[in-house]
This record gives C-alpha cells, structure tokens and sequence, in this order.
C-alpha cells in the first residue's frame, strides 16, 4: 500500500498515493488505526498525489476523524484538488474537514 | 476500376474468403469493418496478390491481374499498401524510403524524386524528419510516412490493413486525419479498420465483412445507424459497449476496472469522464454489495457518439427492488456521489429483473 | 583519438600478459634429475609423436608419464619450464639440442640403434631399385661417412655444405622433409632445405638427373603424403620400422642412428636461485610488491613488519615495477614466491636482446617470418572470400524451397561444421587432391573456404530470417519483384545484422590457417617452428608469433569495423539538401 509518513513535531504527515477506493480503503483505516494505537493524535494527510477517491475513501476519512477526535487530537488535510475535490465538494466533506492547500499551511494550523 | 468476381482463398483446409464479389470506383473510399478473422485483412491482401487467390477473377481496368501472363509488379505498383506495422524499411532514412521505390520503378531522377518525397512529407507534416530513419520516429510518425511512401508512387488505389491498430490511442488520430485529407482529396482508398467513427465518416460506402464474405454493405449510414441484418447490428452495438458480469460479491474488482479503462481507451474518453464512470460503477457495486450473494448482476456500458452521452446500465436478478431506493440505503453518502455526476437515474422491472439506467452528465 | 584510446586499451594488457608469461617463463618447478634410464622410471618424457621414440618410451618406461610433441621445439619447450624431465629423441637430434642448450645432456646409454632410410611408394618399383642402388654405392664409396663427419658436429663450427650441380629441367622428383631437425634436415636463411639429408636428397636428384623439389610437412604427415603421390620420396631421418614397412618401401639404411634420451644436467638448474634471496626469511627488510588488497597484501604486512610493502593494483604490474623500476624488490604472488632477482634484470633484458638476434636477425629469419605472414595473410582473406561467395550459394539452396537443393545444403552444413577443420583440410590434401598437383596454398583456401562457407551460410540465413517478414512484403507491395526486393530491402538489412557476427568468425578463420603448416604450406605457424627447430628457443618464437597473429587479427578487424560502418547508414548520414 503506498502510504508514507513522516513525523513533525505537532503533527504526523501522512502522504497516500494513487486511489483511495474500496480495494484499498480498508488497508489505510487499518493503518490509521494502528498509528493511533500507537500513540499518534494529530494527523496531516497529504492528497496531492492521489488521483481518485469513492464513498468508500471517505468513509476511511470519516472513521479517523472520530477516533481522532476520542483522543482530542487532529485530522487535517492538504492539497486536495482536481477530481477529488469535486468528490470532497460534492459529499459536503469540504465543510466537514479542515483542508488547507499545502501541507505548510496544515502544520501551522496545527500548532493553534 | 477495380471489379472482384467470385474471389475466394483457402489456407489449406481452412475457407477465409468463399464468394466475393464488389466493385470498386475511381474516387471511392470503402471502408471494410467486421470481427476479427473474418477475412478482411486477406482479402486486402487478395487485392494486391500479396495473397493470392484461389479462385475468382480481379480486374483492374479490365485487365484481369489473376491471368499467368499478367504483369503482377507492374499491377502493384498502382495499388500500394499501407500496413497495420509500418512496414517501412528500416534501413533507410524517412526520405530514402519515399525515394527508393520512385526511382528504381519508375525511373524518376533522384532530383525529381527527393522534391516530389518533401512535397509529400509536408502533407503528412514530417518535413523536418526528412533525415530521421524509421526507429527514431514514434508509431503515428511512420505510419504517416508509410503513407507519404505510398502517395510517392502516385497508385490509383491506396489499401489500407489496419492502420492504427498498432498504435497508441493518442496517435491513432494523427494518421486518421492524414487519411482523412486524402480522402477529401479525392483518393481511392479501401480501409480495413476497427475505428468506426472514422469509418462513418470518412467513407462513400461500407462493406461489413463476417465469416468469409461481404455480408451487408451500403453508405455509412445505412451500416452503422440502421443495419438490416442481425450479426451487423450485434457487431455494431458490441464495439460501441461494454458488458462486465458479476455473480458473485467476490467478483475482481481490479479486472473489472482494467477492462472499464481499455473500453474507454477505445472511446476516447476524456480524463474526467473516466473518473465518473469509474466512480458510478464502484459506488454502485458498493450500494448492490448485500445483494451479490443472492443475486446475478450485468453491468453494461454504452456510449453514443451522436448523443455525446454515456450509458450505464445495472441488470440485476432477485425480486423486486430499487436499489437506491433511500429506504434501504445505510447513508447516502454514495447516492450522493452518484447523483452528482448522473445526468438522469431510471429504475424499471423488465423481464424479471430489476435495470437501472444512469446516463453520465456531459463535460 | 579516441581510437588512439581505443588502442591503448587493446595493446596496454596485452603487453602486460606478455611480460608476465616472459616473466614467470623462467620460473622453475621442482625437477627431477635424472642420471640413467633407472632414475626416469617415473618420469615426465618427452617424444615425437609417431617416431620411433613413441613406442621405444612406451616400452620401456611404462610407468613414466610419456608425454607426446609434434615437434623436438615443443618438448624442448617443455623440459625448459619443467614439465618434463626427459625427452626421448634421435642422438643426432639430441646432440644439436644440448649444443645450443648447455642446461641440457645426453645420457650415455643407448635405447636403441635404429635404421635410418628412403622410403619410396609401394607401386613405386623402379625408382625404389634405382634410389636404393644409389644409397648402396654412397655407402661403398664413403661419401655417407664423409657427410656424416660434416653434418653431425659436435662442436658449434659451421657445417661444410656441398654444392650439388641439378638439372634445371626434366621430371621434378618430390622429395617429403620434416626440415625442423637440425643437423639432418633445416632451413637455412635462404630458405633452402639443407643438411644431412638435404645434401643426400640432392645427390639422388643429380644421380637421377631430376631437379628436386622439397616438401616441408609435419612428420606424421609424411607417409600419407608419400602414398597418395604428393612425394615421390621421403628423406627424412625416418626410421624403418616394421609399421611403416607395411605402407611404404624403405631403401637400405643410410646412417644408424640411435634412441637416446635428453635430460637436465644435475645442478645447473638448481644453482641460478641460489644466490641472492633463497628463502622467504631474507624477505624480511626488503621492498615487497602485492597486488592491493590481496590475502598476500595482508599476509605480507603481517609477516614482514620491516619490509616496505608496495601496493599494485594488478600481477602485471607488480611484474613491471619488479623487472623495470624497483630494482631491489620482490613480487609476493600466491605463495611466498621468490621471484626474479636483482642481478638478473640487466641479463633479463640481454636475454630479449639476445632472442630477437638469433630469432629475427641471424640468417635473415624475419624473411621467413615475413614470408609466413603473407602466406597466412593470402590463405586467410582468399578463404575468407571464397568462403563468402560460396557460404550464399550454400545458404540460397538452404533456403530454397527445392527439397533436392535443400537437402544437399543440409548435408554440407552439418558434415563441414561436424569435421575438425585439420581433418578436413588433410582429407581435401591427400585424398580428393591425391592424384593432382595442386599448389597447397589453394588447397587450403579451398579447405578453409569450404568450412567458413558452411559456418557463413548460417549466418546468413539467420540474418536474413530476422528481417521482419513485413520488410520484404512492403517491398512487394510497392511493385518490387521478389529479386529486386532481396537486393534493395532484404540485402542491405541483413548485412547489417550479420557483420558482428561475420567478423568473428572471419577473425577465428585466421586464427585457424595456422595448421596449414600439416600440408606443407609455410605460414607464420611454420615460420615460427622452422625458427624453433634451429635456436631452440622456446619462448620467444611463439610470443612473437603471438603478437603478430593479434596484429593481422587487430588490423583486419579494423577493416571490418570500417565495412561495419559503412554497412550502417546511420552513421554516415548525409544532411539532404532540399527546399
């Protein structure tokens, strides 16, 4: 699954690749999970390289969000844009999520 | 110019071609479009005597090329042949090989030769390739100077096999378009082809070709909008959709995907529509996911090029009931998505199965 | 320059390897002495493959290892870099070599006293009577004794040759030599075949009044030579053994001559060493060269704490460093090894310049080496170019759809890839060419060009096989016919494809024109035995040969290179000029 992460001081970047769709959609919540379970509260996740995204990558989004927030941490997201950004448009998830368009701009958010 | 009687060829004990018969005319572009293996290729090849016949006669200008006596080369030289792989000679440069046949056949000077093959190489837009030599050229680039090299003997008909099948999607326009101008220049041509939005409309005339002859032929229009016979329609509809069967929820969703993705190679279809396509088909499987284990369900697509839409259609076996119907939805999110790419979404109960209808939004 | 690169590259290692061989030819391994026949029990011996002395060593030392040589060079060769301890030759034979080589002596003892004569064909009666009458009348009037006292010295004073007016005209008599046997049979620098029997062959050509005509052939090549009418005669210091009287006829014998066996003299080998450094312990404060990074790098610096250790990125190096700039140093090389010695640079060098007099100047023998390398030269490109020409008719009736043709093209392929090519070129000699007298040299080109055709035609096919069958089609298409499209679209491809190949096998044909030596052709082979016969030299001839077979083999491929070129338009693209 490619999924790298890199770890800052107040936030954990998390970079995915390619589609977050219903083949793969189970693999990241697992990892995002698992993160969690290790200690992780605030997570950044990068989008730029993710080229289609489905209901079923949302949901993923949406688990973590509420575990995330079970821990009082955070779950912003960066370079959301093209196709899947219609798809965060049309759900309503923009509104839901906060998105910042670098990941520059999610660490200093995430300091606050 | 060119009348076929009663042609026929055997490999052996294998019939290709049984009773052909057609007539082709000065200025005629013909295309010829049919499943693979039906002959099509080998009664281009007939033509030219690449093949040659096993019964028959050709005639060209009245003279029956078929008879013992019959200059074959001579014959050839009129009716040159564009490859579905090039085919050029990949010892010479792009201009030797415009040259090579104009001078050693038809005794042109070099001179003459060389300016004729710039004149040419302009109309294919190669000028500056002049010196390159076929390896260094990409797939849409030879074929367009295979072209040039067949214009360079001044034929009076140019066959084509297959000329884009060996390409990529995103040259096969490149070398249509070189057709195309010939085409509007008044060539005879005869074109063997899988692209049959090409086919429509850049011939006079279409012969569908299934099981060894022509089995119906008539204007594009008559072919491809309203044809008469019934393995015609079946051969049109299929190569405009698609049809994926799922029977079980452990069906191969990457598969499914790689033949969604060939099919929209085939079409053309922009980046974005792709996308949605994809989305409604995975949004869809996930919605009728509960009911995979009980139930069959064809997924078919479809695209209309004169309509600009894209179709796809949900069949699926059981009683009964609208899949996306909110009632029996966990959360909308997926209809949500669905709807927003959907231009309309029909639900109908036909023949015992339950079919839902989802044309695609326009760009 | 960037050929100039390309060379250096080329010429720079194999030079190195050239030392190294000179350089460690002088290294000796244990040796065996040996004193009486007692003491060779089990020794390595040295024969004459289908002499005499074959079957005497085998008889008499069954134990032994019996190792066998086409020629005496060769085993002197070997017993000079110990993998012999003994050679069996002919005293006469034996005498010569321990003159020119004083490390080596002959025993007292005899194995055998043998018969030495003329063989003549079978059918051959009358010249058989006459040779054999003439033979008698020599022996009564002392003429042999008298050659036998100026032939077989035993000190180094020149010999007393006799000049024998010939006739010019009339029937050539053919007379079958082995002239690498010096006193009895050489070449001297004008090319002439001389000594014992030389001189006796021209008394029989004077009494016969015939002009004579020499053939130098391998020894074992001499009988077949004889039977199939390429001789007439064979005077050669041959033996009449019982086998050979079974194919041929031998005259009376014409001097008695004896097995003997050939052996190092007890110390001499053994004293050169024992100067300077004998033992690894006088290592200890010296300059030491390793090769960098080795397991003797590590062991050096281990055992030798006081000596300065030289890195060396490769053996040749060291091997240059050691002989050329660091006069006081060693080469460590796989085991503690004491290499060459200090005083011995300075003599290393007069060696060299030793070997170059008598192998290259004395009796003007870079003639004979000159001559050599044009004949090999002529066999290699005529074969070559026979070979090509015949190679596509062979390949046109492979590929032809006439099963007749196709057959027969079949059969050449596999019986001519199946033969060993000295084989071959030996059956073509002395069987198909028996009754006709062909000049050799074409034989060989015949026999060369024959097998090169079949490895060609191959090639070829392949080639031509591996053009798109599109390529042809195309041609076709446009109106060629099938001839023209061969030749315009076909042709050329295949040309291109197939030099790489083409070239190697042409550089391997070179390479194997040096056994034409088996059907008397002199080449640079020959050259370099005739050389070896008469200075017993054993290293230099061959290393000089060497290089000069790579020189033909580099400049021909420089040829090749250049068709390649010229075969490839991309590289000699021309701008197109034009609107």
């Amino acid at each position: 699954m490619p999924i790298q992460t890199s770890k800052e001081t107040t936030a954990l970047i998390v970079t995915i690749t390619g589609k977050m769709d219903a083949l793969t959609a189970p693999e990241y919540e697992k990892k995002f999970s698992e993160l969690i379970a290790e200690g992780e509260i605030s997570f950044i996740v990068d989008f730029e390289q993710v080229d289609y995204i489905s209901s079923a990558g949302l949901r993923v989004l949406l688990a973590t969000a509420k575990r995330v927030k079970a821990v009082n941490g955070k779950l912003l997201l960066a370079n959301i844009t093209g196709v899947v950004k219609d798809v965060f448009e049309i759900s309503g998830f923009c509104t839901l999520f906060p998105t910042h368009d670098s990941v520059a701009s999610a660490l200093s958010a995430s300091l606050g | 110019m060119i009348k076929i009687d009663h042609l026929s060829k055997s490999f052996g004990n294998l019939e290709v071609l049984k009773d052909i018969t057609v007539e082709i005319k000065a200025g005629e572009v013909i295309s010829i479009i049919g499943p693979s293996g039906t002959g099509k290729s080998t009664f281009l090849r007939c033509i030219n005597l690449l093949d040659r016949p096993s019964g028959g006669s050709i005639r060209i200008d009245g003279v029956d090329i078929l008879d013992p006596k019959a200059d074959v080369p001579k014959v050839r030289q009129k009716m040159n042949m564009v490859f579905q792989s090039f085919n050029l000679f990949s010892h010479l440069s792009v201009m030797d090989n415009l040259t090579l046949g104009p001078i050693k056949l038809l005794g042109m000077s070099k001179e003459d030769a060389g300016s004729k093959a710039v004149d040419l190489l302009k109309l294919v837009g190669l000028a500056e390739k002049a010196e390159s030599y076929p390896d260094e050229l990409s797939g849409g680039q030879k074929q367009r100077v295979a072209i040039a090299r067949c214009m360079a003997m001044d034929p009076k008909i140019i066959l084509f096999d297959e000329p884009t099948s060996a390409l990529d999607p995103t040259m096969v326009s490149e070398v249509l378009s070189v057709i195309r101008r010939l085409a509007k220049a008044g060539m005879t041509m005869a074109i063997v082809t899988h692209e049959m939005d090409f086919a429509r409309d850049v011939s006079n005339r279409v012969l569908y070709m299934d099981d060894g002859i022509i089995y119906e032929e008539g204007t594009p229009e008559q072919i491809f909008v309203h044809p008469q016979k019934e393995k015609t329609k079946t051969f049109i509809n299929r190569v405009r959709s698609f049809t994926y069967h799922i029977a079980s929820p452990d069906y191969d969703l990457y598969a499914m995907n790689a033949e969604i993705e060939t099919f929209c190679d085939k079409q053309i279809l922009a980046v974005k529509q792709r996308y949605n396509l994809l989305l409604i088909v995975e949004e869809m499987l996930q919605i009728y996911n509960p009911f995979l284990s009980k139930a069959l369900l064809d997924i078919n697509l479809a695209y209309s090029e004169k309509k600009e839409s894209l179709e796809v259609v949900f069949e699926s076996t059981g009683e009964a009931m609208n899949v996306l119907d909110k009632n029996l939805l966990s959360d909308e999110l997926g209809l949500t998505l669905i709807q927003s790419v959907t231009e309309s979404i029909d639900y109908q109960r036909l023949n015992n199965k339950n079919r839902v209808t989802l044309i695609l939004k326009k760009q | 320059m960037n050929k100039e690169w390309k060379m250096k590259k080329r010429v720079v290692p194999l030079l190195s390897f050239f030392l190294f061989v000179i350089a460690f030819a002088g290294c000796r391994k244990n040796e065996l002495f040996i004193t009486s026949f007692a003491d060779a029990k089990f020794a390595k011996i040295g024969v004459m493959t289908g002499t005499t002395g074959e079957t005497i060593a085998n008889a008499k030392f069954p134990d032994a290892q019996i190792k066998s040589f086409d020629d005496i060079m060769d085993a002197v060769a070997a017993i000079k870099s110990g993998q012999l301890d003994a050679i069996v030759t002919t005293s006469v034979t034996a005498l010569q070599v321990s003159k020119k080589n004083p490390e080596l002596v002959c025993l007292n003892e005899r194995l055998k006293d043998e018969d030495t004569s003329i063989a003549v064909k079978k059918e051959d009666e009358q010249l058989f009577a006459a040779v054999d009458r003439i033979v008698g009348e020599l022996k009564a009037n002392g003429t042999l004794a008298d050659m036998n006292r100026r032939w077989f010295k035993k000190e180094m004073t020149p010999y007393e040759e006799k000049q024998i007016a010939l006739p010019s005209r009339g029937q050539i008599l053919k007379i079958g030599v082995t002239a690498t046997r010096e006193p009895i049979n050489f070449v001297d620098k004008n090319g002439r075949v001389i000594g014992f029997d030389g001189e006796l062959a021209r008394i029989i050509g004077a009494r016969l009044h015939r002009p004579i005509e020499f053939h130098n052939m391998k020894f074992m090549a001499l009988i077949p030579a004889l039977q199939s009418g390429k001789v007439d005669l064979i005077i050669s210091g041959m033996t009449a053994t019982e086998e050979r009287k079974k194919k041929v006829n031998f005259t009376q014998s014409y001097f008695l001559n004896a097995q003997v066996m050939l052996v190092n003299k007890p110390g001499v080998a053994g004293k050169k060493e024992a100067t300077e450094i004998s033992s690894a312990a006088d290592l200890k404060d010296r300059r030491i060269g390793v090769s960098l990074g080795s397991v003797h790098d590590a062991y050096a610096i281990k055992t030798y704490p006081k000596a300065t250790i030289l890195h060396y990125k490769t053996p040749s190096d060291i091997v240059l460093a050691n002989m050329f700039v660091l006069k006081k140093n060693i080469a460590l090389n796989k085991e503690v090894r004491v290499s060459k010695k200090t005083g011995e640079i300075p003599s290393f060098f007069a060696g060299i310049a030793n070997s170059m007099q008598s192998n290259i100047v004395q009796e003007n023998r870079y003639l004979l080496i000159l001559e050599g390398l044009k004949t090999t030269v002529i066999i290699s490109v005529l074969s070559t170019f026979f070979g090509t020409v015949l190679g596509a008719i062979v390949c046109f009736m492979r590929m032809s759809k006439n099963a007749i043709l196709n057959v027969l093209a079949k059969t050449y392929i596999s019986i001519l890839r199946g033969t060993p090519v000295l084989v071959f070129l030996m059956l073509i000699f002395y069987v198909v060419f028996a009754s006709v007298n062909i000049d050799p040299v074409i034989v060989s080109v015949i026999a060369f060009g024959m097998n090169f055709a079949a490895y060609v035609a191959e090639i070829y096919r392949s080639g031509i096989e591996s053009i798109d069958k599109g390529q042809s089609e195309a041609g076709i298409a446009m109106g060629f016919t099938r001839v023209n499209t061969f030749i315009f679209i076909v042709l050329p491809q295949t040309v291109q494809r197939i030099l790489p190949v083409y070239k190697g096998e042409f550089i391997s044909l070179v390479k194997m024109t040096s056994i034409v030596g088996y059907i008397a052709v002199q080449d640079l082979t020959k050259a370099s035995d005739i050389i070896r016969s008469r200075t017993f030299d054993a290293f230099f001839p061959l290393i000089m040969v060497a290089v000069l077979y790579y020189l033909i083999s580099w400049f021909l491929m420089l040829f090749m290179e250049y068709a390649e070129r010229l075969a490839n338009p991309k590289l000699n693209r021309k701008p197109i000029t034009n609107a």
